[in-house]
């Protein structure tokens, strides 16, 4: 069985590298060949810096020590989002890497806090999140896996130079004997019969032969798209911003463990920080800005002076009607595009490959040699089909619901038709703060209900089963909840500190993990 | 913030589906400004009668306040570990469904997809073998899971309770909660002229009892849903013929096992459901295959059961209701949806009915948003739970007649993906609202003959030997911990022994 992951971006070096842990011999066999050609001429995009915490199991799937990948992607600490100015000017919320609370009884926290407010016990809902509350007091740990702790009620991810994670990964994938070519694909060769796709040719005259094909070629979707003419189905009626302009700046002002986001009269600007640089960019749609007045919005507010010329890239929001076709499973950009607004490329990724591990094809031998398990395709597109979607919704809602009037982007955004399934997510949470539960896909419940309060969705009920519970406990769990997370948050230490010593004492003390005094 | 109106929950019917949601709803709302009021009509339960509960039974006792000792020694009940589906692929064939899992993963890979590459290389050990529950319910054993069990995997159980003993429990337990109970004979239903919503229900003593929302639980009539509603019935008569059921009893085991054995004969399904005091038996039958009195016959030479005892035939027909909550009346359990016996799910969809509307208990009058997500759910849990019904039909091995009749069923889309996986690389799909989690669907795929194609080709770079050395120690930490393990008997005699007379003194 030999594997041919075209393109070498970031999609494509964690395709490469998780498949060399998957394929890595264990013994005395060897079945799998994998090899990755990447272009050296064509650059990258490389824009997705912010991350969710699922990438923590991708690293560790590949005993990836933690400490050394921050140094060498110059990481940092991520709790969550900042969102600004979004529903309306001023505003300001947080959307969290993790919860508000404990459910008890059947009852999720926020109807508890509901139920509070109506009480007299008026504390905005980011009081009950440990996270928030970190975050906004630029302050990092880890969190605690014994449950009983407030300490256990957070999670967290990691801002990093995307292009310095590809690096890292290539130097992973090379020293375990991966094959790398470098060349630009010419044209692919077919099978007349099954369909599948027999070789692909690259400019130096090499004819590579595969079993399977990856399609990480990025935008370009080489096989997934010019080979296969996969259908594509276009998103941008409910997310039109199809432009981004980026560039890093020297490391100025705070040390965020969280990525911000400021809405902008036609789009919206992120920070990212990282330890060498800060990564902005601008997202915007063309339709209704030019570049340039992008390019001066993000100029006039960087915190630190640019480090290198602005890039402009362009996208479109959708997907392929289906990411694996034949031998050929596209992961990364070729298979869709959802923006940054919730970092969640990386973690497409990092799903389609979990995915295509899970349901990894093989050669049946009384089976010809491009023999694919339809069954196995199906599957696979049926799981992707129901991330993207379930992130989309989460994504158009941050747009719809807004009451700014500064900007074309803001009133088309909220006047648009939205899918009939965010919708309902957004009646149900209208009426009585419901909120979806499902088994597979982001987000969760916590997530949906922050970005909800945070855009100004007041929930106007709450479940009548908190109303079963003794009123004088409630808020007095509420109170407890909120002291025992100040206290905690106080004695953590500050981010840059910890990312510090993290990343550089650590190495001297042989990673031992930093133990604050535990305040509960 | 809309403030939530005072509610008078009028709860309608009998038997299991109206103590359950007495005791559910009053516990859930008794203190927040909730009435709830009971209208009793005649039970239809039979001395005969057992349910059998999975095990999220236990659960939703402990919300409405009951004890598992208090519940097995007034019912005269047992524990089940799970089910013994025999002669499913031939005479003699059996395997086990346990309420919990098989081994333990080994790394990043399932046990089962271990199992697979080692069932292609000849080991002979089942996937029985590899379940505690089974072989715990095999050598008349019982337990519960403690820390070390719950390392090695997952471990649950259920119950077998005598019916009549189980629903007196329940009425007794509700009626110490503050509610209303009115008793009648047969109602009528009284609609709003303007809205048609329900307004009242009339009793045939004159009584009239009025309320904003309206429970259910007449059993298949549906009274309400149906009778006033108009809501109609949906049979599911070309996926599930068996038409009748025969229950009686036979003399209880000398030691009781813990668990159910389902047993396919060539005119039907037997099920035995094994209790302290008697034998629940139930025989699953096709009119036009056998008459009621030949049925009768056949289970009573077959299982040595004195024919004149009690035994009563019932209609049987699975089927269910598009919307089983429309306007201010919401259904549960037989009203709802009624279940072919195999599974032994009644029970549990009267409580996942109750759950859901608890959390979707509406706020005011305007339920419209609380109804659509509650049947959606409804809908789709209902759904689950038919399609792994599907299963022991459609794939049985059985030469007769019934049963080739049987296995020639339409296999809905959603099963038809879960069967694709599973075939392709003995993977589970799982659908949101799955009654069936993994373990269950794995175990009745393998034990009805589905055999993977391909297993996660992964395990083909792993050397052998240490598989093979865990699944030694697999069986090793099976076998000790059965053998040290206290006999069903035991148990029952320590935590839940019967007490006297308890239900003997009710059977005629």
């Amino acid at each position: 069985m030999s594997v041919v992951i075209l393109g070498g971006g970031t999609s494509g070096w964690m395709s490469a590298a998780a498949l060399m842990e998957y394929m890595r011999p264990k013994g005395k066999h060897q079945h799998c060949q994998i090899r990755l050609i990447e272009s050296d001429e064509i650059g990258t995009v490389g824009v997705g810096e912010a991350t969710l915490p699922q990438i923590r199991d991708f690293n560790e799937y590949l005993e990836i020590n933690e400490a050394e990948f921050m140094r060498k992607t110059n990481a940092s600490f991520k709790l969550g989002i900042e969102f600004v100015n979004w529903g309306k000017i001023g505003n300001r919320y947080h959307h969290p890497f993790g919860s508000y609370g404990l459910s008890s009884g059947g009852v999720d926290p926020h109807h508890h806090w509901a139920r509070a407010k109506t009480l007299g016990l008026d504390y905005p809902l980011e009081a009950y999140s440990y996270a928030i509350q970190a975050a906004k007091a630029l302050k990092f740990d880890f969190p605690t896996e014994d449950a009983s702790s407030i300490r256990s009620t957070f999670s967290y991810a990691y801002h990093f130079d995307a292009g310095q994670y590809a690096a890292f990964l290539r130097e992973y994938c090379e020293a375990r004997g991966l094959e790398r070519t470098a060349g630009t694909v010419v044209c692919t060769e077919k099978d007349e019969n099954s369909g599948c796709l027999l070789s692909i040719t690259l400019d130096s005259g090499e004819v590579v032969r595969g079993d399977l094909f990856i399609d990480c070629s990025g935008f370009r979707a080489l096989l997934i798209g010019n080979a296969f003419n996969t259908e594509w189905e276009d998103w941008s009626k409910w997310l039109p911003c199809d432009r981004a302009i980026a560039v890093a700046s020297e490391r100025a002002g705070d040390f965020t463990p969280y990525t911000r986001s400021t809405a902008e009269q036609e789009g919206w600007r992120w920070r990212i920080p990282l330890q060498h640089r800060t990564g902005n960019g601008y997202v915007f749609s063309q339709a209704f800005m030019q570049p340039d007045a992008a390019y001066q919005t993000l100029i006039d507010n960087l915190d630190g002076a640019p480090q290198a010329d602005p890039r402009l890239l362009k996208f479109s929001a959708g997907r392929r009607a289906s990411s694996w076709v034949k031998n050929c499973v596209s992961i990364g950009l070729s298979s869709g595009f959802l923006e940054p607004l919730e970092s969640t490329s990386i973690h497409l990724v990092q799903v389609a490959i979990t995915n295509l591990l899970e349901l990894f094809p093989i050669r049946l031998e009384d089976r010809d040699l491009t023999y694919v398990d339809e069954r196995l395709c199906r599957e696979f597109n049926r799981r992707m089909d129901l991330e993207y979607e379930r992130i989309r919704d989460f994504l158009i809602l941050h747009y719809h619901a807004n009451t700014r009037s500064d900007g074309e982007l803001w009133k088309y955004t909220r006047h648009m038709t939205i899918p009939d399934t965010l919708i309902r997510k957004m009646d149900n949470f209208r009426k009585r703060g419901l909120l979806a539960k499902y088994k597979d896909g982001l987000f969760s419940p916590a997530s949906w209900l922050s970005v909800l309060v945070g855009q100004d969705i007041a929930a106007e009920g709450y479940d009548r089963l908190a109303d079963n519970f003794d009123s004088r406990l409630v808020l007095q769990k509420l109170n407890e909840w909120r002291d025992r997370i100040s206290s905690n948050v106080e004695a953590m230490p500050n981010h840059a500190d910890f990312v510090r010593d993290y990343c550089f004492i650590s190495q001297a003390k042989s990673g031992v993990h930093y133990d604050s005094t535990a305040v509960r | 913030m809309r403030l939530s109106k005072p509610c008078k929950i009028i709860i309608v019917g009998r038997d299991a589906a109206v103590w359950l949601s007495a005791n559910a709803l009053s516990s859930a709302f008794g203190l927040s400004g909730v009435s709830v009021e009971v209208i009793e009509l005649p039970s239809k339960i039979h001395s005969v009668d057992v349910f059998a509960a999975l095990p999220a039974l236990e659960p939703f006792h402990r919300l409405i306040g009951l004890e598992e000792s208090e519940v097995l020694s007034e019912t005269a009940g047992a524990y089940s570990l799970g089910q013994s589906f025999n002669n499913f692929s031939g005479p003699s064939t059996k395997f086990f469904h346990p309420y919990g899992s098989h081994g333990t993963a080994l790394g990043q890979t399932p046990f089962f997809q271990y199992w697979l590459k080692a069932r292609q290389n000849g080991l002979k050990a089942s996937l029985d073998d590899f379940s505690l529950n089974a072989i715990a319910a095999k050598k008349g054993k019982f337990f519960k899971p403690d820390l070390e069990v719950s390392q090695f995997g997952n471990a649950n159980y259920g119950y077998h309770l005598h019916a009549l003993s189980y629903v007196n429990m329940l009425r007794k337990l509700a009626l110490k909660k503050s509610l209303v109970l009115h008793s009648a004979r047969h109602i009528s239903v009284k609609l709003d002229p303007l809205t048609g919503d329900i307004c009242s229900i009339l009793l045939n003593t004159g009584e009239e009892v009025f309320g904003n929302i309206f429970i259910d639980c007449t059993g298949p009539e549906s009274e309400l849903l149906e009778g006033a509603l108009a809501e109609p019935f949906q049979p599911w008569t070309d996926l599930f013929c068996l038409n009748r059921t025969l229950t009686t009893k036979a003399t209880p085991f000398s030691s009781i096992p813990a668990y159910a054995e389902v047993r396919a004969q060539s005119t039907g399904i037997l099920t035995v459901l094994p209790l302290q005091g008697m034998t629940g038996v139930q025989f699953a039958f096709h009119d036009a295959l056998m008459k009621d009195d030949e049925a009768l016959c056949a289970i009573s030479a077959l299982l040595d059961i004195n024919p004149t005892v009690d035994a009563v035939v019932d209609k049987t027909q699975p089927g269910h209701r598009n919307s089983v909550w429309r306007r201010n009346c919401v259904a549960i359990g037989a009203a709802a949806c009624t279940f072919d016996h195999i599974d032994s799910v009644n029970l549990q969809m009267v409580q996942q009915g109750l759950v859901h509307l608890i959390s979707l208990f509406p706020l005011d009058e305007d339920m419209a948003l609380e109804r659509n997500e509650y049947n959606e759910i409804m809908h789709n849990a209902c759904m689950r739970v038919r399609d792994f019904q599907i299963v022991h039909y459609r794939f049985n091995e059985l030469d007769k007649p019934l049963w080739h009749a049987l296995k020639h069923v339409s296999v809905p889309e959603s099963l038809a993906a879960k069967i694709d996986a599973f075939l392709a690389r003995g993977l589970v799909i799982s659908f949101d609202h799955e009654t069936f989690e993994n373990d269950s669907w794995l175990s009745i795929f393998t034990g009805h003959g589905l055999t993977p194609a391909t297993y996660d080709p992964v395990l083909d770079l792993i050397p052998d030997d240490d598989a093979i050395r865990q699944f030694i120690d697999m069986r090793t930490f099976i076998g000790d911990q059965v053998s040290n393990m206290s006999s069903h008997d035991a148990y029952l005699e320590l935590y839940a022994a019967k007490e006297s007379s308890c239900w003997e003194g009710r059977t005629k």
